[in-house]
């Protein structure tokens, strides 16, 4: 993997740094995660509280399955964004992105930049779309997402649970990157 | 593997087929399957089902208990395929995700009613409430038969995969509510307890 930083500030002038999360990020990405209000975490697709599960995405990485992009403020991680491409069959030219940003960092641009940053990871491997999927619950999501390109392409209703096995809306959102 | 589903069935024209779960030692048969199918669907399978090596490491996914193939056969032959793969995880762990696959002979038959009863079934034993099956643009048969079993189309996604010849593809997304299902169920029930029929 390159070693990839980069500064970038955010709308209230403040600077964060982004690089690619590696195996040495493990104990700070899992503090980022638990460190989220428990009612945001609910939402997210698996339960990045548990410690295997971030060994899942390490693993995940390491397998060039996924990428991921952290910003770095002050020796924390503030964001996390994540490109995952199935390697074979019909799914193996669309990456699906996911984003987490720190609550107290929200509202400052971090989630658009951190998408960005994804975008060109994208297409340097010669995806030909992205998608994002999402309860309705997450509407910061649809907030950063929209303005870059993508587009509602169908909803699912109840459809998915969160991790206290309440029922939501599946919202699928698409962009062409070609 | 020893299988655990084991039945003997008739389609409506009397054929008796056998329904089984498929085990790794179907390398040869699931070939021969394969083969049989119509050229222009193979391209739009999900791997290149041409491959030993790919369908033999598919075979191998069935150690995982994720992933559940039920064959059906006629004469030791296989004439449809159903496969589901439980995808158990975080959001999705009440969903899984189905696949039919028919030889053109028996498509006019209820073979596709019989496979996916079994997968109902199958789903029902692990807890699922949802089922979901992506159709690409190109695969009518497998929408139509989904849409016969009151599968309901929910989106299509643009452009959203590629064949094994790199062209692309809008998929369609089905969805099918195992819950609802067993509530429509439960209703017919009670419904018929409190107005008997005379017959």
């Amino acid at each position: 993997m390159s070693e990839f930083f980069k500064e970038v500030r955010l709308t209230n002038g403040k600077k964060v740094g982004l690089k690619h999360l590696g195996r040495d990020d493990f104990e700070l990405s899992l503090e980022f995660f638990r460190n989220q209000p428990e009612n945001d975490r609910v939402y997210l697709r698996r339960d990045v509280t548990e410690r295997s599960v971030i060994e899942t995405r390490l693993e995940e990485i390491e397998n060039g399955l996924s990428t991921v992009i952290i910003a770095i403020d002050e020796g924390r991680i503030v964001g996390d964004a994540l490109l995952y491409v199935a390697q074979r069959g019909w799914f193996r030219k669309t990456g699906e992105i996911r984003f987490v940003v720190d609550v107290d960092y929200r509202g400052l641009g971090l989630g658009t930049l951190l998408a960005r940053e994804i975008f060109m990871v994208a297409i340097k491997q010669g995806l030909r779309k992205l998608e994002a999927t999402c309860m309705e619950t997450q509407t910061g999501v649809v907030m950063v997402l929209e303005p870059l390109g993508f587009e509602k392409e169908g909803v699912l209703k109840n459809f998915v649970v969160d991790l206290r096995g309440g029922e939501h809306d599946l919202i699928l959102l698409g962009m062409h990157l070609g | 593997m020893v299988a655990d589903l084991f039945r003997t069935k008739h389609l409506e024209d009397g054929t008796k087929i056998t329904v089984r779960e498929k085990t790794r030692e179907d390398l040869d048969a699931s070939m021969e399957f394969y083969a049989s199918m119509p050229e222009q669907e193979r391209e739009l399978m999900r791997i290149d089902v041409a491959d030993r090596s790919v369908v033999e490491s598919r075979l191998q996914e069935l150690e995982k208990d994720n992933f559940f193939r039920l064959v059906a056969e006629v004469d030791g032959k296989f004439i449809g395929e159903a496969i589901l793969e439980d995808l158990r995880y975080g959001w999705m762990k009440k969903t899984g995700e189905i696949r039919i696959l028919i030889l053109p002979a028996y498509r006019e038959t209820d073979l596709a009613r019989i496979l996916s009863r079994e997968l109902f079934l199958v789903a029902a034993r692990r807890g699922l409430n949802n089922l979901i099956a992506r159709i690409l643009d190109g695969e009518t048969w497998m929408y139509d038969t989904l849409r016969n079993l009151h599968f309901k189309h929910e989106a299509t996604q643009k452009r959203h995969a590629v064949d094994l010849n790199d062209n692309q593809h809008d998929v369609h997304l089905m969805t099918f509510s195992l819950t609802r299902m067993w509530q429509d169920i439960e209703n017919a029930i009670a419904e018929s307890i409190a107005s008997p029929r005379e017959y």
